[in-house]
């Protein structure tokens, strides 16, 4: 231990502030170090005599002018006032907690812009959707359907598409409604330039049921 | 469900197409009548799932539900059909004030007319069901049928960004 720490140490241990590790540590180097030892001595000498004055009481006039002294001094050197340099500090604090984490500050302004952004998609899309889809046409099948058909019928492409994915998702409900054990198979071969409908052109059988393997 | 409601199901919607091909109209195009159809099946079956119809429930609820549809279809192939020519209409500059009232009228009508029918059936359907059924019907109607304009979106998107 260098004799600079043992000395900071020392004034811990006088104030009955130093832990037991340390304690040892440090009476480990005292035993070895005469220069520690001397300082330690004075120390204990200064505490005593500190203890051992008493408590001055100075008259207000006297407080007035230490104060008055010391905000001379401040302007003289250029200072803003206690109360300022009060605030002054508050703000430095910040400023080193700032300055200390710059990725932390960083994380959380991304995570706040990205948490902002998220909430503002979600709150407009819901907004947009109520907007878009009265009560009556989310109640009533008909009105849906109509709305739907109405404006399939300017979109080609969008209405095959949206056939397509219909029939695909009925295949695949009614397997999984059918379970493991049996396959339901829905055909459809609806000719589209053909208005007229085959009666066999749509065929739901059940093709391997549990009776049939 | 129950693979006795599955089956249930499945013959319900057999005797339906046989008897909307008896029926067949003939105007609609194969991909409109299409979609009516892949519509229908899906909203049944779903239909079936989300209300825990019992095979009694959807022996009395089925025979009727394919009626209504049946007849529905006609009504909306028929408005859809007046739209049509409702918008040729508007472009030819030599139709007179006659033509729309006459036109409007009959679109007015047919939308009426498919609004009642929807809902007697919904009162026969309301009329079959328990009260969580009935709950659950609403409820159903509603995700079925946002469902199917949010699946539309998704269509129309997908077309556009391939355009």
């Amino acid at each position: 231990m260098e004799c600079e720490k043992a000395q900071k140490l020392i004034s811990d241990w006088l104030d009955g502030k130093l832990s037991r590790w340390k304690e040892k540590k440090l009476n480990k180097h005292l035993a070895s170090c005469q220069l520690c030892q001397d300082y330690l001595e004075a120390q204990k000498i200064i505490q005593r005599e500190a203890l051992e004055i008493g408590k001055v009481e100075n008259p207000s006039q006297w407080w007035l002018q230490f104060e008055q002294g010391i905000r001379k001094k401040l302007s003289l050197a250029g200072q803003p006032d206690e109360i300022q340099i009060a605030g002054e500090e508050k703000n430095n604090k910040k400023t080193k907690w700032w300055n200390l984490h710059p990725q932390a500050v960083r994380a959380i302004s991304i995570l706040t812009i990205v948490v902002g952004t998220l909430f503002l998609i979600l709150y407009i899309g819901q907004r947009k959707n109520s907007e878009e889809l009265p009560l009556s046409l989310m109640l009533s099948y008909e009105e849906s359907y109509f709305n739907l058909s109405q404006i399939l019928a300017q979109d080609e492409v969008a209405a095959s598409d949206f056939a397509t994915n219909l029939e695909e998702t009925i295949l695949e409900e009614i397997f999984l409604a059918g379970g493991e054990d049996t396959i339901w198979e829905v055909e459809y071969n609806y000719p589209l330039n053909n208005y007229q409908i085959e009666s066999n052109d749509l065929r739901i059988e059940n093709k391997y049921s549990e009776e049939s393997l | 469900m129950k693979k006795g409601k599955l089956i249930s199901f499945s013959i319900m919607l057999a005797l339906f197409l046989l008897i909307s091909e008896v029926y067949g109209q003939g105007h609609t195009s194969g991909e409109r009548k299409n979609v009516r159809e892949n519509m229908f099946i899906l909203r049944s079956l779903r239909m079936t799932q989300a209300l825990d119809l019992t095979e009694g429930q959807t022996a009395v609820i089925f025979p009727e539900l394919n009626r209504a549809e049946k007849e529905k279809a006609e009504l909306q192939a028929e408005l859809a059909r007046e739209i049509r020519e409702l918008r040729q209409l508007l472009n030819n500059k030599k139709a007179e004030e006659k033509d729309f009232e006459d036109r409007v009228a009959k679109i007015v009508d047919l939308r009426e007319k498919v609004s009642l029918r929807e809902s007697e059936f919904e009162k026969f359907l309301l009329s079959q069901l328990t009260s969580v059924q009935k709950a659950r019907y609403i409820i159903f109607n509603i995700d079925f049928n946002r469902g199917m304009m949010e699946r539309m979106g998704r269509a129309r998107m997908a077309g556009q960004k391939n355009k």
